[in-house]
């Protein structure tokens, strides 16, 4: 692991100070994090929900209910094959077995849904209980109630946390990083549950970590928003790594330099909603989704159930939808639902009139690429079609960020030409596989 | 019951929906901008002729990517026999900017590299071929500004103990050996200059070229005046001053004495680029490796150390022969004289051809101002072929650019 980009500076009263990277991108302001201060609060619900039994747009769970069944909140409606439940995200009564669309990482997928109607939210309180009883119980039986809590890990794919508790139990991981750091501009998910739940947060670090096995808890925070964290900081036994925030630091891959050997980076809503889910708060399997966009009047932060329609959430701004980020999202279609893993909705006009020009070789993607690929040339070898070139300069490598695409003064559609040449490769790889055998 | 999964074909724009605000025509601007400076003294100095040179160069830039844009679609098209094409006509056209066996060379090179090399990166083919037009706009500007051209022929590698002349004494004597366009400077002073002196029957640069003597510094027995270097003839600035005294180094640092570009301040070339750096289009490390090759070259090379007699001997490690201070100013009049600063901060950095890593870049640099300088003392009548020579050979073999990548392992 190369860590020669990081600078770590001084350590002062339990925190850790990260430093930066080299290269990335310095967001407008107006393009940062929101930082919005607003309590996460639960939308309306709606008359019907459509909950995808695919969270992913590869794996789609076997639905264990049938019309007429009334649910509550958190009772399975479906089962993967491997394990693992995809639950009800509030309380109502089940319908059909519908069609619908998601948004996931770049792609939209058409997948089965259960849909529920007669919708209504459990009752809850807003404090985890003085002495909740995560505390007295074994790792086995945290390990089990929380892989039964139907949450998932977004990562570089959507696993179910049951799945990614295992993962974990197997590796040689030994601390817990709960990042609360946001992967998007615009985004604040993480900063506004961190601001107000940040006692479910520790709660929910502490139960995973625990039926992990892990020894250490740390967080992962922004080094200009200190103190936001301050009901964090006080929970005992958790120390801070702050870091200066770039686009895109927070993603996964880069989070892992910052950690270090032996950590397993767990997402901050995941542990909020883990704590909640144990004491038997968790008033809604969702989201928490920023609502933000250079379009929208009103940018907030809400929670969401599974299977919302994306219009709904945005009713108030007219125009185009843009699910999971400006940088690494997508124009999502008008009936597209809310799925796990969906932590951003913009309103805003895509770039139009965009006319790409020739590479000029300016050599910026290189210099604000975080895995300093040589990106000029890697798009040389997309448009001529040199795989086996992209593959030796380390195409795969590729953090899919978009960093190279937004600083591209030619326009360039880097980050998409950077994901078909890592397709190709990965083909032209199986190719020669196959042909050895 | 297990669900279906439709993979939906993408709404997203290719080109990724949020940028930043860089265009290619904001960079063009600020390259332009830059410019402003070192041609704006120019300009106030020596009058509009002077910014001939500058002008083509930065018209040659821009029409380099904007031909390699509109180039660059056909790059699957391209064979080694188009290349092979393309070589010669860089052939015939450095042959204006250049000796003639040096652009047979390189045009040779490029032929062969076409045509023989299976791992020939078609993508430098438009680069070669732009290269070419770029070559011809700086041999159109060097015709148009003939002034700085034939001011260049004075300057070269002479050192000597009480005669500090920066010019080749060979040449200085005679138009014999020199070459220009269509052989033949007299035609060439005529539509540079205009004016012609009745009693010898040529113009100013041409009784330059005529009267061309070594001019001492010292008297006899007396000790040498270092820190300054000689000129030769009786000419005249536009604004007057005679040429025929020393020339010191805060004079064509700050560009009021023709250099070996001809009008071109040191200084202002250097704000314009650190004004480049700053903006991000340039990154220091090519420029600085230009620099510290040329300075290097410039140290290392011999010198023609110039006798009482008239003989000559050459020298290694000239620079320092006569002491340090003869050293700094040596090696100074050439890193100031226009062309090296020219160069290192608007040739060199012109993005379709230099590398893009950091370390190629250096490597880069260091090998224009190795060749920049070299053919600076080699050929004074041409100081720009080196520098051309050098983009046209990595252009040429470009693959030496390929292996400098190194992607971080995350």
């Amino acid at each position: 692991m190369n860590l020669d980009f990081l600078s770590a500076g001084g350590y002062d009263a339990g925190m850790t100070f990260g430093g930066t990277f080299e290269g990335s991108v310095n967001l407008p302001l107006h393009r940062k994090t929101a930082m919005r201060r607003d309590v996460p609060v639960a939308v309306e619900l709606p008359e019907s929900l459509r909950v995808p039994l695919c969270v992913d747009g590869k794996r789609s769970a076997k639905c264990v209910v049938a019309p007429g069944d009334v649910v509550a909140a958190g009772e399975p409606l479906g089962e993967f094959s491997g394990g693992g439940y995809l639950v009800a995200p509030v309380s109502g009564i089940v319908g059909e077995i519908v069609r619908t669309e998601i948004c996931v990482g770049r792609g939209c997928f058409e997948v089965d849904a259960v849909e529920m109607h007669d919708l209504h939210y459990p009752t809850s309180s807003a404090e985890p209980s003085p002495e909740p009883e995560s505390e007295s119980r074994t790792s086995e039986e945290l390990f089990e109630l929380l892989s039964r809590a139907g949450l998932f890990v977004r990562g570089e794919r959507i696993t179910e946390l049951g799945r990614w508790m295992s993962h974990i139990r197997k590796s040689k991981a030994t601390r817990l990083v709960v990042s609360l750091l946001e992967d998007e501009p615009y985004a604040s998910s993480r900063h506004a549950v961190a601001a107000h739940f940040g006692k479910w947060v520790a709660l929910g670090a502490r139960a995973i970590a625990k039926a992990c096995g892990l020894d250490t808890i740390e967080i992962l925070v922004d080094a200009s928003e200190l103190s936001a964290y301050d009901e964090l900081a006080a929970e005992a036994g958790m120390s801070h790594i702050a870091v200066e925030v770039k686009f895109p630091i927070a993603t996964k891959r880069l989070l892992k330099q910052f950690a270090g050997r032996g950590s397993a980076i767990l997402d901050g809503i995941v542990a909020c909603q883990a704590g909640q889910s144990l004491c038997g708060e968790l008033t809604c399997r969702g989201s928490v989704v920023t609502v933000a966009g250079e379009n929208q009047n009103s940018p907030r932060v809400i929670l969401v159930p599974d299977g919302m329609a994306l219009r709904d959430i945005v009713a108030d701004a007219a125009g185009p939808m843009i699910a999971g980020g400006a940088m690494r999202g997508q124009l999502a279609r008008e009936t597209a639902v809310t799925s796990a893993g969906l932590e951003l909705l913009l309103s805003m006009d895509p770039p139009r009139n965009v006319s790409m020009e020739a590479c000029m070789s300016c050599g910026w993607c290189r210099d604000h690429c975080p895995a300093k690929l040589n990106v000029s040339l890697l798009n040389d070898c997309f448009e001529l079609g040199r795989i086996e070139v992209a593959q030796h300069h380390g195409v795969e490598q590729c953090l899919d960020c978009g960093a190279c695409s937004y600083v591209c003064p030619s326009r360039l559609a880097l980050r998409a030409r950077m994901s078909e040449l890592i397709e190709a490769v990965r083909r032209l790889r199986s190719a020669i596989g196959r042909d050895e055998q | 019951m297990s669900g279906t999964i439709r993979t939906l074909p993408p709404t997203s724009p290719p080109g990724g929906l949020l940028h930043g605000g860089e265009r290619t025509m904001k960079i063009y601007r600020a390259w332009t901008l830059a410019m402003a400076l070192p041609l704006g003294w120019s300009v106030v100095v020596f009058g509009w002729r002077a910014a001939w040179m500058i002008i083509a160069c930065l018209a040659g830039a821009m029409l380099t990517q904007h031909v390699v844009g509109t180039m660059r679609g056909r790059n699957s098209e391209t064979d080694q026999w188009r290349a092979a094409r393309w070589g010669a006509g860089m052939a015939l056209l450095l042959y204006a900017t250049m000796p003639t066996w040096l652009a047979v060379l390189l045009g040779s090179g490029a032929v062969l590299a076409g045509m023989l090399d299976e791992k020939y990166e078609p993508r430098i083919h438009p680069a070669v071929w732009v290269r070419v037009l770029f070559v011809a706009m700086l041999g159109f500007g060097g015709v148009l500004s003939w002034n700085a051209v034939t001011t260049m022929q004075t300057r070269g590698g002479v050192l000597s103990r009480d005669v500090l002349v920066l010019g080749d004494v060979t040449r200085s004597t005679s138009l014999e050996g020199q070459r220009s366009w269509g052989d033949d400077p007299r035609a060439l002073a005529k539509v540079s200059t205009g004016r012609r002196d009745p009693l010898l029957g040529c113009d100013a640069v041409e009784q330059e070229r005529l009267t061309m003597t070594l001019a001492p510094l010292t008297a006899a027995g007396e000790s040498p005046r270092y820190g300054a270097v000689g000129m030769n003839a009786d000419l005249e600035t536009p604004h007057g001053d005679a040429l025929g005294q020393a020339m010191a180094m805060r004079d064509i640092a700050f560009g009021v004495r023709y250099g070996m570009l001809g009008e071109v301040s040191a200084i202002g070339i250097l704000l314009a680029g650190l004004f480049l750096v700053y903006r991000g289009y340039v990154r220091l490390v090519l420029p600085v490796g230009v620099l510290l090759g040329a300075a290097l070259t410039a140290t290392v090379w011999p010198v023609q150390l110039l006798e009482i007699d008239g003989a000559t001997s050459w020298h290694w490690f000239g620079a320092f022969y006569e002491g340090a201070d003869v050293g700094l100013v040596y090696v100074g009049y050439h890193i100031l004289g226009g062309v090296v600063m020219m160069g290192a901060f608007f040739l060199a950095t012109e993005m379709r051809l230099r590398p893009i890593m950091t370390r190629g870049q250096f490597y880069y640099g260091a090998f224009l101002g190795v060749m920049m300088m070299g053919g600076q003392l080699l050929f004074p009548a041409w100081p720009l072929a080196g520098l051309l020579a050098g983009m046209s050979l990595w252009s040429v073999f470009c693959a030496i650019r390929l292996g400098v990548s190194q992607p971080m392992k995350l």
